[in-house]
């Protein structure tokens, strides 16, 4: 019997936008007349606030016979303005969001559950549990939006060993959405 | 009647020395505003237009100071220590002669004419290009970035 599961990621990047525009006190003022004349004006912008989530990568759990497992996606989490909080929002393609996979073939979908854990020099911390579409409040995402220096995020999914004894042979396959925010 | 035979006597004194000099305005200038702008791998370019009077007519020339050290051309960020640098052109309006500018240094670009009899400007009206390189933007933090840019004419 050969059970593949597989299941794909999906980044989203949601940006804020500052609403304010920025005022110096005073609109433009035409010069006088005279030999020289002399006129003001503001120039002004609102560079809106960017998250972005990438570096995300599909992750498989390959054969399973019996046993669950947790495989692992790195995410690099991108923000324009420091701090650099976020909330990261995950949605599966199940009823609701719900984190499930679904077979080939007629049957049970097979639920998994998803946690996120901030890496910090290559060391992920403690995972946080994500529930779907729920947002998890995180720090530290970096300003450099390659994550040159190393990953910042760490997606965990987990299929717990009571689903996959139960699972009946199949392919099974799901979408997970992650969604990432200013906060 | 003696102090408006005073004012006539002194007006007739000044005029030979005054008429003799260019005046000059600039007018109908506009404030230039961006609004929002995403911080990803493009240039943004924002345009008004204004005008530059001059009795007699002449050529005149313009110079740009910026808010920023030393009157550089940047926006500042109102809480952090980051700048946005931009660039500043002249060009004639539905021309395409046009001339960056730098801070500080003089440029001769058109030639005024006086005001209108309505009072309106005699055109052509001269355009302020401010352009923002994507470099300069994909770095910056978000927030409300401002600056004021003052433009002297003086006749050349």
């Amino acid at each position: 019997m050969r059970t593949t599961i597989a299941k794909a990621l999906k980044g989203v990047a949601l940006g804020g936008t500052l609403a304010a525009i920025a005022t110096t006190g005073f609109a433009a003022t035409d010069g006088s007349i005279g030999y020289n004349s002399t006129g003001t004006l503001n120039v002004t912008m609102t560079v809106t606030d960017e998250v972005r989530i990438t570096n995300l990568e599909d992750v498989n759990f390959d054969l399973l016979v019996g046993v669950g497992g947790t495989v692992t996606s790195p995410a690099c989490i991108y923000r324009n303005t420091a701090p650099g909080d976020y909330l990261i929002t995950a949605v599966g393609d199940g009823p609701g969001g719900a984190f499930v996979m679904s077979g080939l073939l007629p049957g049970p979908p097979l639920p998994y559950s998803v946690g996120f854990a901030e890496v910090t020099g290559g060391t992920p911390g403690l995972p946080s549990n994500l529930f779907p579409n729920t947002p998890l409040p995180s720090t530290g995402a970096g300003t450099d939006d390659t994550c040159a220096a190393g990953d910042n995020g760490e997606i965990q999914v987990t299929l717990s060993a009571a689903a996959a004894s139960t699972a009946p042979a199949d392919s099974y396959t799901g979408v997970l959405s992650l969604t990432i925010g200013p906060n | 009647m003696k102090t408006s035979l005073l004012i006539v006597v002194a007006l007739l004194l000044v005029t030979p020395w005054t008429t003799y000099a260019a005046s000059l305005q600039i007018t109908e200038l506009e404030d230039v505003n961006f609004g929002n702008v995403v911080p990803d791998a493009r240039n943004v370019r924002a345009q008004i237009r204004f005008c530059v009077v001059s009795d007699p007519a002449g050529p005149f020339q313009i110079t740009a100071i910026g808010s920023g050290a030393g009157g550089r051309f940047e926006m500042n960020h109102p809480a952090l220590p980051n700048v946005i640098d931009y660039d500043v052109y002249i060009q004639r309006i539905f021309g395409l002669f046009r001339r960056q500018l730098q801070p500080g240094i003089p440029n001769t670009v058109f030639y005024a004419r006086p005001r209108l009899r309505n009072g309106r400007c005699a055109p052509p009206y001269i355009g302020l290009l401010v352009d923002i390189n994507e470099d300069a933007l994909s770095s910056a933090p978000g927030g409300d970035y401002a600056s004021i840019l003052q433009l002297t004419v003086a006749p050349e």
